[in-house]
């Protein structure tokens, strides 16, 4: 309608305008309105000649009276009906043509496409940074945290300044990855490569970022990212692992417990407000619901740091292929330290080679040896076939079953106690102890210490033990002499702790764990890592009576002196087992040699494994792994405030 | 509700007297005429139907007013109805516009403090990596030689050993507090107040 009234409009507009009727007289004037009101107040086709201007100018003579008497000339009277059906038909055409561009954009297909761009200007949903969960140590170190980082793209096209001014002025600022900053030249060529879209960094911390954006160029471009970051380096890599570039955890406690890590968030719906701000659309439930719990491990990092520092020390004293430590709280099974060697930087762990990312004290396999002899003692203390007092005969070389057994050394002890077995690790005397045992009692009792079955610890890729199966054992007399000196069997070094920890907090067995569970900010416990109710395997005189023996193998004449502390009473075991070789039997010359040691025999309560593979030097659980695992235990005493069993005299009371 | 009701004659009066009709209006009037308006008067005071026929009164007469009518039920609870409803309307739009207020305050006051609290969100998360980043550091360098820091050993430390528990002290047999009987010497020392 309105282009109607317009157009009718332009048409007084020109006759107004004419010329022709400028010049005229008043009659003229006079007569132009009476043509108006004629228009208005009678039918068009009534009279027709007077809409015309032209024709109405023309005629000066007309008075005003013309209009109320009916007129008929011939000549326009022709013209004009086609005249007028082409403009009805045009406004027709017109209005029309609206209606259905109205009905197009209202109802039509089209007018999803202007909701949808309305929404696009009015509505705004973002996902809120939702950073995952840290990761702490038992006294609240961060050992993993998320951070928001930046990666710079440019785009030469947009650059409202020129590129040298950009690249000269962005190069100071800017930070790489690997904290070298670029100069202006670099910069510039690479404006150079393309119109737009360049990288020009990634990983640009927060505070670089921020000024960047203050340089305020147009064609650069921040977009944010997160990512991880292990602030103590490689020190905890081995339990807290790492994450890839999606988020998404690929070893270690980012990868088991990735449900407790991950947070997830409803991303926020704004809309623009009348003065052009972002008001989002439900205030109640947007932003509110981050919570700031943290997993908290039962790792000590300083602990960590100790016994990597004393493992790396001793590995490359050595010459030793790789070694792992393991501190175990023996009372709930927490592990306070995991570490491995060599390790890798979480920060970077693309720089390094795959096989490090497996924690191997919980994936590889191996023959405990000598460390096991304790745990075979007790469990023939348990059947009841010896006695703590027992006297065995040690002949430092036998047969069984047409093998040939004998002493590392080689010495024959001859009647010897069980102490004294354990103390100088004597193969044979452990023989004659299990053979004291039937076959199947023997075998069970392993069974009972859960070889051959998953251990159900909270890191990723736990390997399950091996042990051949009761028809195999039971069958062969050798399978059990073996067994009884730790050989003929597999298990990961994180279980030679689980099962020292029987002795330690007697006679249970406690599932190891690295997770204590969810804290909020306040240190306030918000879930705790359910655990089974620990099994009941030997009883405490058992674990104890063992305990005692173990004493004896790091004070003077035993096999683990070098893990000796002045004041403190520690039971240890050494082993240096073979190790198998991949083409069946046992390798000629490549060793495992480890150390179980516990502090203290008086208050038991810790066990520290150090195994270290393959030295080449040393040789000897006692002299390769023994003083790794006094180092730590000096740190634990420090860290864990633990009191010495008797006061050393020096610094007792004289007077 | 004392609504006085002007008589319809008032009116007419006035009317007569700005057109200047002839008449009947004239302060001048026959004898009879006033009485027969005096009667009708009162006739209408015991009925107030007021007939639109009658001549209209006269200004010299005293005119009762028409006694208050009783109002209906349904005109008075209407009545009540419509105060009762007004002020609940002036409430409820009061109380909307007070919603309404308040919630477009808190969407705009929610768009400022929102980067606020990212803001910090990004601070704290900065200061925790810069400071566990330093505790490494710090860390890595006390393990370099020539800091001359040493690692803490068992033997470096004091320990003093606890002292065995004192013995517990009895407590001396002391009279009771409470005197039930109290004599009159206790009752002297005693505040009488308590």
């Amino acid at each position: 309608m309105a282009s109607s009234d317009s157009s009718s409009g332009s048409r007084s507009q020109r006759s107004v305008s004419s010329p022709r009727q400028r010049r005229g007289n008043k009659s003229s004037m006079e007569s132009k309105k009476a043509t108006v009101r004629g228009q208005r107040g009678k039918p068009r086709l009534q009279n027709p000649i007077l809409i015309n201007p032209f024709v109405a100018s023309q005629k000066h003579s007309i008075s005003p009276h013309t209009q109320e008497r009916p007129l008929s000339p011939l000549v326009p009277r022709l013209a004009q009906p086609n005249r007028l059906i082409l403009v009805g038909l045009v406004l027709l055409g017109g209005i029309l043509g609206l209606g259905i561009n109205l009905f197009r954009l209202q109802i039509g297909q089209e007018s999803s496409f202007l909701k949808q761009q309305a929404a696009a200007q009015q509505e705004q949903r973002i996902l809120p940074f939702v950073p995952r969960r840290q990761i702490t140590d038992k006294r609240g170190t961060i050992l993993a945290l998320d951070r928001r980082v930046y990666t710079l793209y440019a785009h030469p096209k947009l650059f409202k300044q020129p590129a040298n001014e950009i690249a000269e002025k962005l190069a100071p600022v800017l930070l790489r990855e690997d904290l070298t900053t670029p100069n202006a030249n670099e910069l510039l060529q690479l404006f150079g490569t393309s119109p737009s879209g360049i990288k020009v960094a990634d990983f640009i911390p927060e505070e670089v970022s921020n000024r960047i954006q203050n340089l305020r160029f147009d064609g650069l471009e921040l977009l944010e990212n997160r990512q991880r970051l292990y602030p103590q380096q490689d020190i905890t890599a081995d339990v807290v692992g790492y994450v890839n570039p999606e988020g998404k955890g690929q070893a270690g406690i980012e990868y088991s417990q990735e449900s407790l890590l991950e947070r997830t968030m409803p991303s926020l719906s704004f809309q623009r407000a009348a003065n052009g701000a972002w008001v989002p659309e439900q205030i109640a439930t947007g932003f509110i619901p981050v919570d700031d719990l943290q997993l908290r491990l039962t790792i000590d990092a300083s602990l960590q740091r100790i016994a990597r520092k004393a493992l790396q020390k001793n590995v490359e004293e050595y010459k030793a292929k790789r070694g792992t430590v393991i501190v175990m709280d023996a009372t709930d099974g927490g592990v306070l330290t995991l570490v491995n060697e060599p390790s890798y930087n979480p920060n970077q762990y693309y720089k390094f080679d795959l096989e490090r990312f497996k924690n191997w004290a919980l994936t590889d396999l191996y023959e405990p040896g000598s460390t096991f002899k304790p745990i075979n003692v007790a469990l023939a203390l348990e059947a009841g076939v010896i006695q703590a007092d027992t006297i065995i005969n040690d002949e430092g070389n036998i047969q069984v079953g047409g093998w040939p057994i004998q002493n590392a050394d080689g010495a024959a002890r001859g009647a010897i106690n069980i102490t004294d077995i354990v103390k100088y690790s004597s193969n044979v005397g452990m023989v004659r102890i299990i053979q004291r045992m039937e076959p199947d009692v023997f075998y069970e009792g392993l069974k009972r210490l859960g070889l051959g079955t998953t251990m159900g610890i909270d890191l990723p890729f736990a390997a399950t033990s091996t042990l051949k199966t009761k028809e195999q054992f039971i069958s062969a007399p050798i399978e059990p002499a073996t067994a009884s000196f730790g050989q003929g069997f597999s298990i990961t070094p994180i279980q030679l702790a689980q099962l020292h920890s029987l002795l330690a907090n007697g006679g249970k067995l406690v599932t190891p764990h690295v997770v204590q569970g969810l804290y909020n900010s306040k240190g306030q416990l918000y879930w705790k890592l359910p655990l089974p109710e620990p099994k009941q395997v030997f009883s405490s005189q058992t674990a104890n009576s063992v305990l005692q023996m173990m004493e004896s193998v790091v004070k003077e004449g035993g096999t683990g002196t070098r893990s000796a502390i002045e004041g403190y009473r520690i039971g240890g075991k050494t082993g240096t087992a073979q190790k198998a070789s991949p083409d069946g039997g046992y390798s000629s010359n490549a060793l495992i040699t480890s150390f179980v040691g516990i502090l203290s025999v008086d208050h038991p309560r810790y066990v520290v494994v150090a195994v270290v593979d393959e030295p080449l030097e040393g040789r000897a659980g006692g002299i390769v792994a023994a003083p790794i695992v006094k180092s730590v235990m000096e740190g634990l005493i420090h860290l864990e405030k633990i009191p010495p069993s008797s006061i050393p005299s020096e610094t007792s009371p004289d007077n | 509700m004392a609504v006085a009701f002007k008589s319809p004659s008032s009116p007419q009066r006035r009317l007569s007297r700005s057109v200047h009709l002839p008449s009947t209006q004239s302060k001048v009037i026959s004898f009879d005429q006033a009485r027969k308006k005096r009667v009708k008067t009162s006739l209408m005071n015991s009925a107030p139907r007021v007939q639109s026929s009658s001549p209209p009164p006269q200004p010299t007469v005293v005119k009762a007013l028409p006694k208050p009518q009783r109002q209906p039920l349904w005109l008075s609870s209407m009545m009540v109805l419509q105060k009762v409803s007004s002020v609940v309307t002036s409430v409820m739009v009061g109380s909307t516009l007070t919603f309404y207020g308040f919630m477009v305050y808190g969407e705009s006051s929610w768009t400022q403090e929102y980067p606020r609290l990212e803001k910090l969100r990004a601070t704290e998360q900065q200061l925790q990596a810069a400071q566990e980043l330093l505790k490494n550091q710090i860390a890595l360098e006390a393990d370099k030689p020539t800091t001359g820091l040493v690692v803490p050993q068992p033997t470096d430390r004091i320990y003093i050993e606890p002292s065995d528990p004192r013995p517990e002290i009895l407590p001396a047999p002391t009279s009771p507090l409470l005197d039930l009987q109290p004599s009159p010497h206790s009752k002297a020392d005693k505040p009488l107040g308590y």
